[in-house]
């Protein structure tokens, strides 16, 4: 439901003329709701910025989906950023609603 | 760096139905035609004021949380902040809440010169709003004024 609730609120913010950029989880709900720019990381829900205690990977997320807003994507890219969580099945089970 | 790929095909069916199924039977996704707007950086990324938005459920510490009444809540980037989040396991990212509220990351980058600065207060809501009208009628106006206020070149928005 969060992809749907950032989708909403960066919606405002662009009808509003503010640059924006997102990260996103879940690329195809975020098609739906079609903000300006938003960025895939495939982290588990509640560590969209990488693991507790992983500074490097939250700072390179972080940074790697603001150097996108400088770029000329078209209205509505979800760019795909190379993170992605490998330490355990967490994402696999929280995407079958299996774990929160 | 690990290859990217898009694992969460059909999650959005997955999840439809369990909205239906437990909490709000004709719940739909919210849909647009065309997307919004994109509006360029007036400055350059190393000069640029950025701020945040998440949809964590943070709250000022010792303040209510906003809970689905589609509210945002305005946090100072220096407090202590509480998660309130019915959808994911909260106490493990109150262990460090830049994984969902990535505060210090932005400071960082403010300090390397990869940013200008990190406006003073965030914006947070409870993502987990099941009826969009409230976030549109409440978190959003509200988020565009305090972005707006601050005068933002940049926000970055964070889901959980």
């Amino acid at each position: 439901m969060c992809q749907q609730s950032v989708g909403l609120l960066q919606r405002g913010l662009d009808d509003a003329g503010i640059a924006t950029v997102s990260l996103t989880l879940v690329p195809e709900i975020t098609a739906m709701v079609s903000p300006s720019l938003s960025c895939f990381v495939a982290m588990p829900f509640g560590l969209s910025l990488g693991d507790v205690g992983d500074t490097a990977t939250h700072e390179a997320i972080v940074e790697a989906a603001l150097h996108e807003a400088e770029r000329d994507h078209p209205a509505g890219t979800i760019v795909p950023l190379p993170f992605a969580w490998t330490r355990d099945d967490l994402r696999a089970r929280q995407l079958r609603k299996e774990s929160l | 760096m690990p290859q990217l790929i898009d694992d969460s095909h059909g999650f959005a069916d997955l999840e439809r139905a369990h909205v239906r199924a437990t909490y709000l039977p004709d719940f739909e996704w919210t849909a647009y035609g065309e997307p919004s707007p994109r509006n360029r950086l007036s400055v350059p990324l190393r000069d640029a004021r950025v701020g945040l938005v998440d949809t964590s459920g943070a709250h000022v510490a010792g303040t209510p949380p906003v809970g689905s009444s589609g509210r945002a809540a305005l946090i100072p980037v220096d407090a202590e902040i509480a998660l309130t989040h019915p959808g994911f396991d909260v106490e493990r990212a109150l262990r460090d809440p830049d994984v969902v509220h990535p505060v210090h990351a932005l400071r960082r980058l403010a300090e390397r010169g990869v940013i200008g600065e990190v406006a003073s207060t965030t914006v947070s809501v409870m993502g987990g709003v099941l009826i969009a009208q409230r976030l549109l009628d409440r978190g959003v106006p509200a988020t565009v004024q305090a972005m707006s206020e601050q005068q933002v070149d940049l926000v970055l928005l964070v889901p959980v």
